[in-house]
Formats: C-alpha cells, sequence, structure tokens
C-alpha cells in the first residue's frame, strides 16, 4: 500500500494562467475556492475529470470582472498625453497656415507622385505578360523626325530578312498593322479552295 | 439610476450571503445556490455577481479562514451592508404589495 500525498495538485500551468490574468482583488480567494472545490471533486470523481473540470473553472472565470487592468489613473495619464498632442499640434498648424499649407501640400504632392509612379511601373512590367514568351518579344518602329514626323509600326514586308541576316538572334518576326479592316494585310489568314471560312496559321516567311 | 436595480440572481446571492452569515464565501455560496434553488451554479457568475454586488455597496468583504485544503490561501468573506438589507426588504415589499394585487380569480381559474 502506497502512501497518498497529502494534498492533490491541478495542472499547474492552469494556476499560473489563473493567477497570471486575476485582479488582486479575486485572485487568493478565488484560487482558495476553486482548489477547495478539486479537491472534493477529486475524491469523488478522479484525478483526471477533476482536472478538466478545473481548468473548465478556470477558463470559464476568464471575464471582464475578473481581468487585472492597469490602474486608472496611468491609464487616464496617457490619453490625455495623447489629447495634449492633438491639441498643441492642430494650434501651431492654426497659427502658421502657410507654413501648414506648403508643408501638408508637400506631402500630399509627393505621396501623390510616388502613387502615380507606382502605377506608372506597375503598368510598364505587366506588359506583355499575356505571352508565355512576353520576355522574347520585341516591337520595331518607326521613328520619322521632320515637318511631318511621327512613329508607326507597319513596314514593308521585306524588312523581315534585313531583321533575320543583320540580327541571328531574331526567331520569328511578324507584321504589326494596328489599324482594323486594313485588307487583312500583314495577317496570316488565308483560305482554302475547298473551304468558306478563313484559317490562321502561324509562321511563314512570305507572310513576315 | 445605474447600478442599483437588483438581478434575480444577485437577489438569490444577497439572500444566500444573508442565510450564511459568518461563513458566506464563494464555494459555500455555491454549495448553498444549488442546494436551495436545485440549479448547477457557476462559481464564476457567484463571483461575479459578489464583485457586483459589493461594487453597488450591498456586501462589503473581508479576508480570513485559510484552510489546509485551500492551500492556505485566505477566503473573501462577505457580510450584508445595511444597504443590502434595504434593497432585499424593498424587493420584496414590492413582491408582497404585487402578490395582493392579483386578483383571486387568477387562482381560482387555475384550479379548474
Amino acid at each position: 500500500m502506497k502512501p497518498s500525498p497529502p494534498r492533490n495538485q491541478p495542472p499547474n500551468w492552469a494556476v499560473r494562467f489563473f493567477r497570471w490574468y486575476c485582479n488582486d482583488h479575486l485572485s487568493d480567494a478565488v484560487l482558495g475556492d476553486m482548489l477547495e472545490l478539486y479537491a472534493r471533486r477529486r475524491s469523488a470523481k478522479g484525478k483526471s475529470k477533476a482536472d478538466a473540470l478545473f481548468i473548465l473553472n478556470v477558463l470559464l472565470f476568464l471575464q471582464p470582472f475578473a481581468i487585472k487592468r492597469k490602474s486608472n489613473s496611468t491609464q487616464a495619464n496617457s490619453i490625455a498625453m495623447f489629447q495634449n498632442y492633438f491639441k498643441i499640434a492642430w494650434r501651431t498648424m492654426s497659427r502658421q497656415k502657410m507654413y501648414t499649407g506648403i508643408k501638408i501640400g508637400g506631402f500630399a504632392l509627393g505621396l501623390a507622385t510616388c502613387i502615380l509612379i507606382f502605377l506608372f511601373i506597375r503598368h510598364e512590367i505587366s506588359y506583355d505578360k499575356q505571352y508565355k514568351a512576353g520576355a522574347h518579344l520585341y516591337r520595331v518602329y518607326n521613328d520619322y523626325r521632320g515637318p511631318d514626323g511621327g512613329k508607326w509600326t507597319s513596314f514593308p514586308a521585306s524588312i523581315v530578312h534585313i531583321l533575320k541576316s543583320d540580327f541571328p538572334e531574331v526567331e520569328k518576326a511578324g507584321r504589326l498593322i494596328p489599324y482594323n479592316g486594313w485588307f487583312n494585310a500583314g495577317s496570316n489568314l488565308f483560305r482554302p479552295a475547298d473551304k468558306l471560312e478563313n484559317s490562321y496559321e502561324e509562321g511563314g516567311s512570305g507572310a513576315s | 439610476m445605474k447600478g442599483t436595480s437588483l438581478g434575480e440572481f444577485e437577489e438569490l446571492v444577497l439572500l444566500a450571503v444573508g442565510v450564511l452569515f459568518d461563513d458566506a464565501y464563494g464555494l459555500a455560496l455555491v454549495d448553498e445556490l444549488e442546494k436551495q434553488t436545485g440549479r448547477n451554479v457557476m462559481i464564476s457568475s457567484v463571483h461575479k455577481a459578489l464583485v457586483r454586488l459589493e461594487d453597488k455597496g450591498y456586501l462589503k468583504s473581508h479576508r480570513g479562514g485559510a484552510t489546509e485544503l485551500r492551500g492556505g490561501r485566505d477566503k473573501r468573506l462577505y457580510r450584508l451592508t445595511q444597504a443590502g438589507i434595504k434593497v432585499l426588504s424593498h424587493s420584496r415589499e414590492v413582491r408582497n404589495s404585487m402578490w395582493k394585487q392579483i386578483p383571486k380569480i387568477v387562482w381560482e381559474g387555475s384550479k379548474i
């Protein structure tokens, strides 16, 4: 026969958790109550059940009325401090309207510029993302200077041979004529003699 | 006025504090309330009511009565204040006078 320990303890972490959150007014008295109840339950229902019920008690006690709080005076002080900051800031700003205007306007302008730059860059790097080899796509364009100058992308079809001989890294080339209904020029559409509808085919140096 | 009215459970706790008189602390009140009402009473709800009632001034408390079973921790023993006694008797008067105003026909009707 082995001697039973004089007093059986509930799980230590639960006790420590309770002591941590409970305020001083209740802590000792309530913990005493809970231990008394625990001892009673333990002899009636066994250790595991009493442990579970003790933990449940600790958790159910976690309510606003029991929770430790910082003393009211310090709380009021820190609120008063921030109120004071805002009040002083407001008074200084309304005394120096010109300066405040420049400062706030400058901040606003800077922030707006930053956002615009961000949007611009995001647009730039989103280019050609919808193609699998988007990083390999390049566009050649005319930059014609002079009185009738301008920029455009339509080239004579034979340019492709010059491109391919001058730049051997060019794998494929195609024409871009961004006008609607320009006789389907530059497209790779064709219609076999026995079909009613047009078909599309990739490549083909004649159409480049 | 906020904070002076008595909830149903608070009233039961006040009465139990009166009944236990000299040994009214959390766990004893739980036992007493369970015995008297037959409800399942949580230790946390009793303590919550006690804190509220002490705030309202119906109870006062002191520490004492530590036992080995409680890990040598003090109990918080509660006692009714004059205001507590007053509010209890007031609620009893209200009940009594309202009981008297219920017409007899109500009770007779329930017998049929």
